[in-house]
């Protein structure tokens, strides 16, 4: 077998390239066209290796190597078959004997059979942590966004408080992206409703940087809160946050900006005409007031 | 763009089409789908696959060090960080999903990144560096 083997070594690598390029497409595309030679060489010197020590364990670690670089089982039969066609159409040389032409047809098959072995485990094991990872990178995903939301219903809970007649505020902190902008859009309008206000404090200390998404979806409640007649004023913004909205020229119009809450609720309480109230008296409980 | 294990996703059937198991039993049956108008589409992936690895094979051998990959799918089955072990490589797609699964995959390499990023916002991609 070995003799045969290098006897006509160049012509069974043609061969082997040849269905390789035949059977191209039933490979993993981890094996390109340009390497079908090295693979070739690779699967040859393998079974030269083979002819000498017989051990089906090499030729079963060649298998799983080559499904390892992508070779697919298709494409190892197909190359199986054309193998033991040369090996048949072979013409015996003189000096061979009938036992000789046999032992190389059964060394192949030998061979074959090994490397189809490591090939279907090598295969077995590639679907199985491939799918182990992608099913675990989902996981992730969903755990990491799943954390994310929580964070976000948390941030959402911030009350709107009313502190005094007809006036809110409504603290601001944290990243506002579409789905937190509606929301807040949508609680600004019902307190706005329920509490008859007249003024809302949209307070944005809490935030360093607005983006532009976010400045947009507040500059949408402020006109949606004047609308139904009452009056937002924004405070607290940060200078990063005033920069955002002076360069991407935001209409600020009608949209009353104090540079912290203080100011922002003595001017709320005059637009609203509301005087603070004196503190309530303390009375102890169980006495007559 | 939310993750949604239970709709075909086009990463994980392009996966498929290369041969790969990074996808689920849905993908498969998408694929199945477009084969019937498509029959040829693994083809085309598979040429289009062996070109990326064709080019990064000649990178490499000419020493290239940086790569962008925009909107890189899910980096197996032969991609750039197999043939370019050694360069900083930037991949980059709107797909959390792919991402997550590229930054599972590129962990140890720390000169190889994998973020979220979408081409019509180009400023998150330009001011990231590998």
């Amino acid at each position: 077998m070995k003799d045969w083997l290098e006897r006509i070594h160049s012509t069974l690598a043609q061969h082997l390239v040849q269905v390789l390029k035949v059977n191209a497409v039933h490979n993993r595309s981890t094996l390109p066209p340009f390497r079908f030679s090295a693979i070739a060489q690779q699967f040859l010197a393998a079974l030269k290796e083979f002819a000498g020590s017989r051990d089906p364990l090499a030729a079963r670690a060649v298998g799983r190597n080559l499904a390892e670089q992508g070779l697919g089982l298709r494409t190892v039969l197909a190359i199986g078959r054309r193998l033991l066609d040369d090996a048949l159409g072979e013409p015996a040389p003189g000096a061979e004997t009938a036992a000789g032409s046999r032992d190389r047809v059964l060394g192949l098959s030998d061979f074959m059979a090994s490397v189809l072995e490591g090939i279907s485990a090598g295969e077995t094991q590639t679907i199985t942590r491939q799918r182990d990872d992608i099913q675990s990178a989902l996981e992730r995903i969903i755990a990491e966004r799943e954390k994310t939301l929580r964070l976000m219903i948390q941030e959402l809970s911030t009350p709107i408080m009313p502190v005094f007649d007809q006036i809110l505020v409504l603290p601001l902190i944290g990243e506002i992206d579409d789905e937190r902008a509606q929301r807040i859009a949508e609680r600004v309008l019902e307190e706005i409703v329920l509490k008859k206000a007249r003024v809302i404090l949209i307070d944005v200390t809490g935030i360093v940087t607005l983006s532009e998404q976010a400045a947009m979806a507040l500059l949408r409640t402020a006109n949606a809160v004047r609308l139904l007649g009452a009056r937002p004023i924004l405070v607290g913004l940060s200078p990063l946050s005033a920069r955002v909205l002076a360069q991407r020229d935001l209409e600020l119009a009608g949209l009353v900006v104090e540079s912290d809450l203080q100011h922002g609720l003595e001017q709320a309480l005059q637009l609203s005409g509301a005087s603070p109230r004196r503190p309530r008296k303390t009375v102890p409980i169980g006495s007559k007031a | 763009m939310t993750i949604d294990s239970t709709r075909p996703h086009v990463g994980r059937i392009y996966d498929f089409v290369l041969g790969g198991h990074h996808n689920f039993e849905v993908d498969r049956q998408a694929v199945a789908e477009i084969l019937k108008l498509v029959p040829y589409y693994p083809e085309l992936a598979r040429l289009n696959r062996w070109f990326l690895q064709l080019v990064a094979s000649r990178w490499s051998a000419e020493g290239a060090e940086n790569v962008l990959d925009l909107a890189s799918g899910l980096p197996t089955q032969g991609h750039f960080n197999d043939y370019l072990p050694a360069a900083r490589i930037l991949f980059c797609d709107n797909d959390p999903l792919s991402v997550s699964y590229g930054q599972e995959l590129l962990q140890g390499r720390p000169h190889q990144q994998y973020i979220q990023a979408d081409l019509r916002q180009p400023e998150a991609l330009l001011n990231h560096r590998a």
